[in-house]
């Protein structure tokens, strides 16, 4: 491996089925849905109340819960990185809603200090909390926050702009978000069902993962064993619907094509598809058609990691890069909680089940936002 | 490469409670009147840096749930909750299907877009770079309210990205 590759070398994570990266891959393999009813929620009045939310009572529901997720995160990851961190160390951070629960009280009368609500929010936290002065950047891109902020993270290190940086998403759970999908019809009645012929939409979760990301000639110099590569980040855009992906699932496809090109390997090099897989009608047919264009012939494994997770929002790419590492780790495929039948017309092939490969090399991890945002990211064994 | 023909542009926004589709449809136009032909090449991106794009949709969206309930909340104005919006919105007008980012914040983000500019310049991803600042009336919780200010940025083969973007930086620090 060249001294310039950016390599992965700790990873944490507060999700809805696990509040460590190790209980996150096993509920996967056993294949264990977090969805399930709230009462707060049909108190409330919300049609939908089946979410996937955190149940861990000592993170508080508050406008600190995004960052008191976003810190137990990364203190994970500095822990697996074996790393000290040093000022100049880089924060990227993916967010969608920010911490909503201050929009939400601020809708309540209370005054809003946009300073401690917005995505900026979370990146300065973490930069107290661990006394870090470099760089950091907070991207706003919706559902595909998270790649954005792995992949700028990444490019920051081959620039020479950082030499380590912390790198992921992080998304409390949204009462705006709720009231939103749920109002334009995106979300599921009951589960989560990526790619299958009964899917009805999505589900909200909520969560935070971050990792450290480092050159490989730094991993070297501290006598880490890296977990993981990361290699270029494809982007583009539909420019078509607000909130629709364009059914010809084009630009999805074109975001898939150029992180290989710019990672200068092939498709039949990568093993297993991440896909964004939200389970919606319009957005699970898109992206199956730019996956049958970009990878058909080679009949590339896919799964959805949101029939167990929910989607995280900002949060969800960064869930499944960190998914993708662990998937190269245990040279294992993870399945697609939830997924029964796939439609006729979807020429993929659904991971239902966990699947042992010896040979996993690259896998892409695919996330797609309102608007028509697409990022494909390529993830490469050690 | 190098750049050709930076055309900056400033929209202020000053008419309050009007359509925020109306706001951006306008930003369009004058974005637009930058390039001579009609549409821009589909290798148009936009990298948006924004302080509170979403702010004001985002309350405004759970106001109408308090008042109505969850369940009958308008969701007309749901997409412009995301800070992403803007920039997805402008891209679909403009025909932009480049990278298409979003950055949280004020000026600090110009060396992250910098960096971002000069990766996909590279790549070959990009033909004109749309750097836009977006800034509504937080305070005042109105997004009919603020600015937009940016620059189109047209890429020759021979772009040398360092120096020239020193003019774009400058631009922005202007108040």
């Amino acid at each position: 491996m060249r001294k310039e590759e950016v390599v992965v070398s700790g990873m944490g994570v507060m999700t809805p089925l696990g509040n460590t990266v190790e209980q996150l891959w096993q509920n996967f393999l056993l294949q264990k849905c977090a969805a399930k009813h709230w009462d707060d929620l049909e108190r409330e009045g919300f049609r939908t109340t089946i979410a996937c939310r955190l149940t861990d009572s000592t993170i508080p529901e508050d406008g600190t819960r995004g960052q008191i997720m976003a810190l137990r995160a990364v203190e994970q990851a500095l822990e697996q990185a074996n790393i000290e961190v040093n000022r100049d160390v880089g924060v990227f951070v993916g967010t969608t809603m920010g911490e909503s629960f201050a929009f939400e009280e601020a809708a309540s009368g209370k005054p809003l200090d946009i300073l401690k609500a917005t995505g900026n929010v979370f990146a300065r936290t973490i930069q107290k909390h661990f006394k870090i002065e470099g760089p950091t950047a907070v991207f706003g891109t919706a559902c595909a926050a998270g790649n954005y902020a792995i992949g700028a993270a990444a490019q920051a290190i081959r620039s020479g702009r950082v030499k380590v940086a912390i790198a992921g998403g992080v998304d409390p759970f949204s009462r705006i978000a709720m009231v939103g999908f749920s109002r334009s019809r995106a979300m599921t009645p009951d589960f989560c069902r990526p790619f299958d012929v009964n899917r009805k939409g999505m589900q909200l979760g909520e969560g935070a993962a971050f990792l450290i990301i480092e050159s490989y000639e730094n991993a070297l110099k501290r006598n880490t064993t890296p977990l993981a590569v990361i290699g270029e980040l494809g982007l583009s855009c539909d420019a078509y619907h607000l909130t629709k992906p364009n059914e010809n699932g084009f630009e999805m496809g074109k975001a898939m094509q150029h992180a290989l090109n710019a990672t200068g390997i092939n498709s039949e090099q990568v093993n297993w598809i991440c896909a964004h897989g939200s389970g919606t009608v319009a957005s699970d047919a898109a992206e199956a058609l730019a996956i049958k264009n970009i990878f058909g012939k080679n009949n590339t494994l896919v799964s959805g990691m949101k029939g167990a997770l929910g989607h995280s929002l900002g949060a969800a790419t960064a869930m499944e890069a960190v998914l993708c590492v662990q998937s190269l780790l245990h040279k294992t495929v993870p399945p697609t909680v939830n997924h029964i039948e796939l439609p006729s017309d979807f020429d993929i092939k659904i991971v239902t089940e966990p699947i042992k490969m010896e040979n996993m090399e690259w896998v892409l991890n695919c996330g797609y936002a309102f608007g028509g945002i697409n990022s494909a990211l390529l993830i490469g064994k050690v | 490469m190098n750049f050709q023909n930076l055309c900056f542009f400033q929209h202020n926004f000053t008419e309050a409670e009007v359509d925020v589709a109306e706001i951006f449809s306008e930003l369009a136009e004058s974005i637009s009147a930058c390039y001579s032909k009609n549409t821009f090449p589909a290798k148009t991106a936009i990298y948006l840096f924004t302080p509170d794009a979403g702010v004001y949709h985002s309350i405004g969206l759970w106001e109408n749930a308090l008042a109505h309930g969850p369940d009958f909340a308008n969701p007309k104005n749901f997409p412009w909750t995301l800070a992403s919006c803007p920039a997805s919105f402008l891209a679909r007008i403009l025909n932009a299907h480049g990278p298409n980012i979003t950055l949280i914040g004020g000026k600090e983000n110009l060396s992250q877009i910098q960096e971002w500019i000069k990766l996909h310049a590279a790549q070959g991803l990009i033909e004109v770079a749309i750097v836009v600042n977006l800034q509504n009336n937080f305070n005042g919780q109105n997004a009919g309210i603020g600015f937009c200010k940016g620059v189109v940025i047209f890429i020759e083969t021979d772009f040398i990205l360092n120096s020239n973007f020193w003019e774009v930086t400058q631009f922005f620090l202007k108040n």
